[in-house]
This record gives C-alpha cells, structure tokens and sequence, in this order.
C-alpha cells in the first residue's frame, strides 16, 4: 500500500522499486522526507540536522543510512620501529570505502535485525559488511585490523557512525506508526552528492525501502576563497601574506606604536 | 555560536578557541622569538583540522605575527639587520638543500623515522643544555649572561675566521662566514624537520654566535618572517594548503599576544628568558617521545604536518 501524500515525489517511489525491485510484494512502504535535500555550506556553517522521517507498519522497525560515494584513500600506517618506537611506517591505500557512513536504527541491537544477513549485506548496511566491501592494499593477515583501524579513524572524525535506537516512532493509528531520525551532519562533510536509504524491516525480513538524494555544496564567502585558492593559487598566496602582514601592522599601530621609543 | 567554516581545511572551527591559541602562542613569539610552529600546528591537528592544512596556514599567521613583533622589538633596537640578513641568505640556501635531503630519505624509506628522531634528539639536547646554563648563570650573577669567562676553543677558533666584520646592534665582531654557515645549517635541520627553526635558531644565535639575548629575539623575528613569506606562497601555489580564514584568526589573536610577549620580554633577564624557552622546548620534547613510546590509539593517520 502506498499512500499519497502531496509532498512524495512520485519518482522517489519508481526509484526505490528499481533500486530493489525483488521487494514489489512487499504491502507497506516507507517514504521519506529529508529537510532540506540541498545542504549549502556557508561561513557559519557547523555541521547540521537532517530530518528523515516517514511512516511505517506499526510492528516494523526502520534503518536509515545517509552514505557518500566510494573514494580511495591513502593513510599512514603506524608501527614500531626498532621494535620500541611508535610511528609512521609507510602508506595504505584503501579502495571502495564511502566518503560518509552514517547509520541509525530503531532497533539496539542490530543483531536482530540482520537475521537475514544476505539481504542486508546487499543493501551495504552495517559495519561489518562496509569492510568487507573495502579493498585494502596490504597482506591478508593486516587486512581484518587494518579495517578495523580504518573505522575507529573515521568514527574519530565523525565521517562514520552508527546509532542503534535513534529513530523515534509516534504511533499513528492502529496499522501505522511514523518514524524521525535525525541525522546529524558533520561539518567536515565533504561536498558532493549522497544517498538517503530508509529501509523498513520486520524480524530481519526486508519489507520496503526508500530513496533520496542529499547534495552539499559550498556557498557565499567559502566558496569564493575555494575557487581562489584553487584556480588563482599564487594570487591567493601573495594575498594571504599581504593581509598577514596589514593585520602585523596595524596591530603594532594599536597596540604598540608610542611606547616602544621611535624608530632608529 | 562562534563557529566558522573553513573552506580550505573544510571543517567549522570555534572562533574564540583558534583565537586563544593564536594568542598564546603570539604571547610565547613575541617572548622568546620563535614563530611558535613546533607548538601550534600539533594543536590545530588535534582539534580537527588536517595536517598539511595546519602546517601551511600556521605558516601564514606567523608571517602577521612576526610583522608585529619585529616591528615591536625595533623600536626597542633589538633587530640587528646585518645578521637577520646573512642568517636568512644561509638559512634560505639551507632550506633548499634540506628540501633535496629529505626527498633522498623519503626515497630510501623511513624518512619519519630519521625526522622524528632528530626532532627528540635537537629538542632535547637544545633544551636541556640551554636549561643547564641558565640556571647556573643565574645562580651566579657576577657572571655576565652570554660569555663564560674562558676564551674557550671555539672562542679562538672563530677569531681566526676571514672577513672579521663588527656586529653593532649586537656589539660582536664575528667572521661573516659564521651566520652564513649557520644559516644554512638551521635551513638543512629546519626543512628536514618540516618547521620554521626559530627554536634551533635562537639558541644557535646565543651560544655560537654569542649575541645578546634581548637582540637574538628580534632578529629571529626578523628571519623568520621573510621565511614564513615563502613558506606561505609556495604552499598556496604548489598544495592549496592555506586556509586563510584559519590563518586570519589565528594572527589576530597571535599578534596581539606578540605585543604583550614583547613587553614581557623586555622586562625579564636573558637568563630568565632562556630558562623560560629551555623550560617549553623540553615539555615539547616530552610530549614528542611519549607520543612514540605510547601505543597509539589508532593504528592510521592522516598524511602532512610536522
């Protein structure tokens, strides 16, 4: 049953069926709305909310995962040198890792949810299953912690995270409940375009699934400096040195001018 | 509230906190005449802006913050210009030949091994030798601040150096060839270790070209302001590294803090001084070795900085 609210875009539903088309039995369907669609990152940005909210069967559980494209990515790989020194001990390239992983369910555990493992492994949904899908250029033994690792770093940088529990539902009749989550943004989001999945989920049985795409872009005062900074690169050097050295001066005629004795 | 977005470092950062840093660290240059590097780029790294973006744009707020603080020293007639000039000749061609050592060893594989330990072992022989001395100088007080009583070998040695020139602002009379030479020893040890050298330079201007500290201060300040120019430029052009609006906070509160690191030196001892930076630079050196003994956290990190 789908129902017709005036604000899903017919499109988001064609979508979601031709994302997972094995689901057209299923007899309730989620549907999403996320506030806004479009994040413009200005001077004051300092990360921020993203509302995804729908309604569901009133037994189901919901996971909602916001998740960048893949990128590949090199990092240093710390060890011991001379068997007592911690260090940077050479580079390790990671392929097919998403720019952003954030992940909330309604349920604590997600165990119970992944009764099924299979189809939610075909999703891409859990941590488990994001390393998997990894490619990391080292030897197999290295693979498992270098994974692992990977996520702890990423998790520091708030780029990826996971929040069993953190969807609310508001009872709506006796068949149906609506659900929120608020999915905070990070500020160090990188630009782009990203995937809004909402998947609707009974004793690990997948019933329905939803769309949306979410774009972030730059905007005002960061975008202009960006653009100098990357395509006038030396201007913008000489630029940063000439205002470094104004603000240098102007400060010493505030603060110090009159007191110091004069020039020589 | 307070929050401002980066557009190079791409992340929003506290105003008021990036402010307090900078004038911390604008405290600690305008006193010892250091550019401050070794201690602010570590601190912008662990509130979450990347590596090479910290690096580069702490390289842009010193250039603000060295502007005022040797202007402030000038007119206290501690720059002494024909030094500052001969050590940044050296320093500059020392820096490029340090630029080619270090992509030799990064050839050679385990160039950060090479880095931070010379960084642990400068530090620590810096600091712990400039402490030593200081604190005996200032337990005997007839003894003058720069110059044991011995005419030492070294003290022979670079008298009988060609081209003996009169230093006045710093009342030597030195060969020329010494602030050259060191010059470029310090630009070697300072593009190796990926920092600005005010902390190797200062204590190189005390103890081998035996200058008064109160002049050592603003002729460092002099010097690494042409240093951090280049260093800027060069960063901006060739990695897109400096965040100017980062750099812009951090030199507001950083210059300010120059003047009153200034006033404050001016008003304490040499000796004192050099306890006070012997003292900094060897919580630095503790802070450095523990974070190579202590297993890390994670096992990853990022690429860039110091």
């Amino acid at each position: 049953m789908i129902r017709n609210k005036t604000w899903i875009p017919v499109f988001i539903i064609v979508v979601s069926f031709i994302w997972h088309p094995q689901l057209a039995d299923s007899k309730v369907s989620v549907t999403t709305k996320n506030e806004p669609n479009l994040i413009a990152v200005g001077a004051l940005f300092n990360g921020t909310q993203l509302t995804v909210s729908g309604e569901v069967g009133i037994e189901n559980d919901v996971v909602v995962l916001v998740r960048g494209k893949q990128e590949a990515l090199t990092l240093k790989k710390k060890g011991k040198a001379l068997g007592l020194l911690w260090m940077n001990l050479g580079d390790v390239h990671f392929k097919k890792v998403p720019t952003l992983y954030l992940l909330y369910s309604s349920e604590t555990n997600m165990d119970s949810t992944a009764s099924n493992p299979k189809t939610l492994e075909k999703l891409g949904i859990g941590f488990e299953y994001l390393k998997k899908e990894m490619e990391i250029e080292a030897p197999q033994a290295d693979r498992d912690r270098l994974a692992n690792e990977f996520l702890k770093l990423k998790q520091k940088q708030g780029l990826y995270a996971f929040h069993p529990g953190k969807i609310s539902f508001d009872p709506k009749n006796d068949t149906e409940k609506s659900f929120t989550a608020g999915v905070w943004i990070p500020p160090r989001i990188p630009f782009g375009e990203y995937q809004i999945n909402v998947v609707e989920m009974n004793n690990g049985r997948i019933i329905d699934t939803a769309h949306h795409e979410l774009k972030v872009k730059e905007e005002g005062i960061p975008l202009m400096l960006s653009s100098l900074a990357f395509n006038h690169s030396l201007l913008y050097g000489f630029f940063a040195v000439f205002v470094a050295v104004v603000a240098g001066l102007a400060m010493d005629f505030f603060f110090g001018s009159g007191k110091g004795g004069g020039a020589h | 509230m307070f929050h401002l977005y980066l557009p190079i470092a791409g992340n929003s950062v506290n105003v008021l906190l990036i402010f307090g840093l900078g004038g911390l660290v604008g405290i600690l240059s305008g006193i010892f005449g250091v550019g401050g590097g070794f201690l602010m780029t570590p601190l912008l790294i662990m509130i979450g802006i990347p590596p090479t973006v910290a690096a580069a744009s702490d390289s842009n707020q010193i250039v603000g913050a060295s502007t005022s603080g040797t202007l402030a020293h000038y007119k206290m007639g501690n720059v002494d210009f024909k030094m500052g000039i001969l050590l940044l000749i050296g320093g500059v061609a020392g820096g490029t030949l340090g630029v080619q050592v270090i992509k030799v060893l990064r050839q050679m594989g385990n160039a950060d091994f090479l880095i931070k330990i010379t960084y642990v072992l400068m530090l620590g022989f810096v600091g712990s030798y400039m402490f030593i001395e200081s604190l005996q100088a200032l337990r005997k007080k007839e003894v003058p601040a720069a110059g044991p009583k011995k005419e030492s070998k070294y003290a022979q040695l670079i008298g009988k150096l060609p081209w003996q020139t009169d230093f006045e602002k710093s009342g030597i009379r030195i060969s020329v060839l010494m602030p050259l030479v060191l010059g470029v020893f310090v630009g070697i040890l300072a593009a190796i270790m990926g920092v600005g050298g005010g902390f190797i330079m200062v204590p190189v201007m005390v103890y081998l070209l035996r200058m008064p500290m109160h002049v050592v201060v603003g002729t460092s300040l002099f010097q690494i302001l042409f240093t951090c120019v280049d260093v800027t430029i060069m960063q901006s052009y060739s990695n897109h590294t400096v965040d100017f609006i980062l750099a812009l906070i951090l030199l507001l509160g950083s210059t300010l803090g120059a003047q009153f690191g200034a006033k404050i030196s001016k008003k304490l001892k040499g000796d004192q001084l050099k306890v006070l930076l012997a003292s900094l630079v060897l919580v630095v050196m503790v802070k450095m070795l523990l974070d190579l003994l202590l297993t890390p956290h994670i096992m990853l990190g990022l690429k860039g900085g110091h």
